[in-house]
């Protein structure tokens, strides 16, 4: 729907999420406009932001952004020394609302007691600066942020140091800073607060020395979040928390199957509810329709939805079923197609060892804890967002479309979210569209007022946009010292990129998100065929993306080969990396030195295990521990080898390490699958889309490999190599490889 | 909401503010834990965990240190996709000895 529109900055965007390991690029900063530094008034704004944008909202007179305009602000500094600095990406659990401040406060010698943290707009001053555009993924806030914050810091000292020469009448090289604090030749000092009015009317300077990284003092230490307190306390606002004058709060039917429409409606009971203010039929996404009830709150909302009778007509479009979508994908791997890589397969029949495996993996739901929600206001040629979305720049452009306003028309005000792991960042911006057409028909309806959207859990659960489910099929050709010598792989899936306005990176009829973690590192000769079968159940990206499941094919092969030649699994891995890939061969080693790996004796019916997966530009290794009790898989114990390039903030690391390894236990464990029969999602909430509980984490060890080099990300990186490692233990158990996710042990 | 109305009827109903807003020593030092410990991520479900192991601890008969898998069985009814468990449960730990 977006194609029209976004020919231009798109395109590019893709080419550096996919080109993820190029050369860090340079970036110019926008001289005007750059910072601001305020008195203790703007400040106060932005203690309440919701107050304020609250009052900005019912206004009707703030002139809307234009898009060559700059930033209100990144970085703040109040009379009082608070440094507030605006974060250009969306802050759902992986502590770029610390890490980014960080960076800035390292190059801006900032207190770091009085550093906040703030959320940014649509506006393009906030766009990723490799990406042009505003989108949180790929593991690349911190990435392709990293000189850029600490360029702002180092304008904003140098700026202060100027005010300081000018107020003591000294040169500009006599002057030290240390921790919000100016001092001069002759005992002159003076707090970042005192400066801060006078260092905001100087001009920005167009060149800045960055620190010596040995110099740092904020950047490497393990810093406590900004938001941990208000986390710990009940006092962090989230999208959901949206509470404007006069809102309104909608919940929308939908049809059983995707894309069916409305054959007949009654809402004589559901307008009878009190509270209930409007029923409104509303286009979905994919062609359907949908109910919206907008009452006064959710409950009201949920039992007047609850209470609608409506018939739906499903005949016209595709039900998808699980166990047939199988048996057609097992058809379809046969089939010649599209080919990633090439290698000749003729060593193939005559190889001394030969290994024949397929894998079956499920659709998954992200199922962030704060349901997908968005509010939107309306006024008389232009529209606020409130929401937590990673990628603004498209959905200011799908919102626009929707409320026939200019993309420039739209403010999209980031919320800080519940979560997200991909289900907040959509090319086709499905709830932000919803929100809007729901807020629009409001409107018609006489219902001027602001419309917060609200999907429960089992809408969420039961609403599409899951990482695709997926068949590999692999023929390996190898002899007695495990050289292979031909492997012939199939790939089986849905495009996650056709159809949308990131399609033209699908190239030869290839889709690199399904693919990519195939073959890398090791130097394979594989021949790789691809098939992406058109299906009715939108999917998206899911943390860590192809790697959900390419690294689980690889890692596990690669263990079936060092067992089948009777190597040990970490010596056949670092054979194959031979003098290559110094960083796989750090982070696994590294993890292989800290578990002891080899060297301690297991409790009896314990196993080792070992995977290694370079994702997002980053490495991580995972030696586990791991039983079969009672028929059930447990994960005892997981020591990580991280290689993630200098590392901003340990504890942030440790923690996204951690989160993304339980994200990709819950791919292993009962219950981690959503199915569809006859077209009908079967899951619906936690009691049967599981996620893993307090009594599936296991002991968890984090080690990083030191490094100088410039960061790169470890949002997803700790994905991939949990659920491969996990299974490389069990099939050491049993004797028997693990296959399919979620696991299951015959 | 439901709760409210009915199996709450006659039962003193508190929440995460006043638990932790220092008037209440338990839950003070369990708020105290998840900030030392950095428990959070996205941070949606932490005062549904606080609570939990804010009751959990107020049940704890005085002197007791609960064993790591108590811990677990206390905790196991709250979810977080985040993942943040292993802190969750350094910091109930870390709690129930500052109450000691």
């Amino acid at each position: 729907m977006l194609n029209d529109i976004f020919t231009t900055e798109l395109p590019r965007a893709l080419q550096h999420l996919l080109e993820r390991d190029q050369a860090r690029g340079s970036f110019t900063l926008p001289r005007r406009d750059f910072l601001k530094i305020v008195g203790i008034g703007g400040l106060a704004l932005g203690a309440f932001p919701h107050l304020a944008l609250a009052q900005e909202a019912t206004g009707g007179d703030v002139a809307p952004l234009k898009p060559s305009q700059q930033p209100s602000a990144f970085v703040q500094i109040a009379s009082n020394g608070e440094v507030t600095v605006t974060i250009n990406r969306l802050e759902f659990g992986q502590g770029v609302q610390t890490g980014l401040p960080m960076i800035l406060a390292e190059e801006l010698d900032a207190d770091w007691s009085l550093v906040r943290s703030r959320n940014g707009s649509n506006n393009n001053a906030y766009q990723d600066p490799l990406f042009g555009i505003h989108l949180t993924g790929g593991s690349n806030s911190i990435k392709n942020s990293f000189t850029q914050y600490r360029e702002l810091g180092a304008r904003a000292r140098a700026m202060l140091l100027s005010a300081a020469a000018a107020r003591w009448n000294v040169d500009v090289a006599s002057l030290t800073t240390k921790a919000g604090m100016v001092f001069g030749p002759a005992g002159h000092k003076a707090s970042y607060g005192e400066l801060a009015e006078a260092a905001m009317a100087l001009p920005v300077p167009d060149k800045v020395t960055l620190k010596d990284p040995g110099d740092f003092r904020i950047i490497g230490q393990a810093t406590t979040r900004i938001d941990a307190k208000a986390k710990s306390s009940g006092q962090q606002d989230f999208g959901i928390d949206m509470h404007l004058p006069g809102q309104l709060t909608a919940v929308v039917a939908r049809p059983p199957v995707f894309g069916a429409k409305i054959a007949s409606l009654d809402d004589s009971a559901a307008r009878a509810i009190k509270g209930v203010k409007a029923v409104l039929r509303v286009p979905l996404d994919r062609g359907a329709e949908g109910v919206a009830v907008v009452a006064d709150g959710y409950w009201q909302a949920k039992l007047a939805r609850d209470a609608l009778k409506v018939e739906w007509n499903s005949t016209t479009v595709e039900k998808v079923d699980s166990e047939k979508q199988l048996a057609q994908y097992r058809k379809l791997v046969n089939q010649p197609g599209p080919r990633q890589f090439d290698a000749d397969m003729t060593p193939l029949a005559s190889a001394p060892h030969q290994l024949d495996a397929e894998f079956v993996f499920p659709y998954l739901a992200h199922a962030p804890m704060e349901p997908l929600n968005c509010t939107v206001q309306i006024s008389e040629g232009r529209a606020q967002l409130w929401t937590g979305t990673q990628f603004p720049g498209g959905d200011s452009t799908a919102a626009a479309k929707v409320l026939n306003l200019k993309p420039e028309q739209i403010q999209i005000n980031v919320q800080t979210a519940g979560g997200g792991f991909g289900r907040r960042g959509v090319p086709s911006s499905d709830f932000i569209v919803l929100a809007c057409e729901v807020a629009k028909a409001a409107r018609v309806a006489g219902l001027t007022v602001p419309v917060r959207t609200l999907w429960s859990r089992e809408d969420d659960i039961k609403g599409g946009y899951y990482r695709p489910m997926y068949l590999h099929q692999a023929r390996i050709g190898f002899d007695d010292s495990g050289k292979v010598l031909a492997w012939d792989h199939a790939l089986i899936g849905q495009s996650i990129l056709v159809g949308t306005v990131f399609g033209g990176q699908v190239k030869n009829g290839i889709d690199p998100t399904a693919t990519e973690g195939m073959r890398a590192p090791y130097p394979l000769p594989m021949r790789l065929t691809v098939h992406h079968p058109e299906l009715n159940v939108p999917v998206l990206w899911w943390r860590s993306v192809g790697s959900t499941h390419t690294a689980f094919v690889m890692e596990t092969l690669i263990d079936e080969i060092a067992r089948k030649t009777k190597q040990d699994p970490v010596d056949y891995r670092m054979k194959l990396f031979a003098d290559q890939s110094p960083r796989h061969r750090a982070a696994l080693q590294l993890a292989v030195d800290k578990s002891e790996y080899g060297k301690r004796q297991l409790p009896a019916g314990r196993a080792w295990g070992v995977a290694v997966h370079e994702s997002f530009s980053s490495v991580v290794a995972y030696v586990v521990e791991a039983s079969v009790q009672d028929g059930r898989p447990v994960l005892h114990h997981v020591t990580a080898g991280v290689h993630c390039n200098l590392v901003v903030n340990p504890r942030s690391v440790e923690a996204q390490v951690q989160g993304a390894a339980l994200m990709g236990l819950s791919m292993c464990l009962p219950g981690g699958a959503i199915t569809l029969k006859e077209g009908v999602v079967q899951q619906s909430n936690f009691a049967d889309f599981s996620v893993p509980r307090i009594t599936d984490m296991p002991e968890f060890a984090v080690h990083v490999v030191p490094s100088a080099e410039p960061p790169t990300g470890m949002g997803e990186p700790g994905l991939p190599a949990l659920a491969p490692a996990f299974a490389n233990a069990i099939a050491s158990l049993t004797g028997k490889p693990i296959r399919q996710l979620p696991f299951k042990l015959a | 909401m439901c709760d409210a109305n009915s199996r709450g009827r006659g039962r003193k109903i508190t929440t995460i503010e006043a638990a932790t807003n220092g008037s209440d020593p338990i839950g003070t030092a369990v708020h105290e834990a998840w900030v030392k410990h950095d428990v959070a991520q996205c941070g949606y479900c932490q005062s549904g965990q606080i609570m939990s192991a804010t009751a959990f601890l107020k049940a704890q008969p005085k002197g007791k240190q609960p064993t790591a898998a108590e811990i677990d069985s206390a905790m196991a009814g709250n979810i977080c996709r985040c993942g943040t468990y292993a802190r969750i449960r350094a910091a109930v730990a870390d709690a129930a000895k500052v109450l000691a």
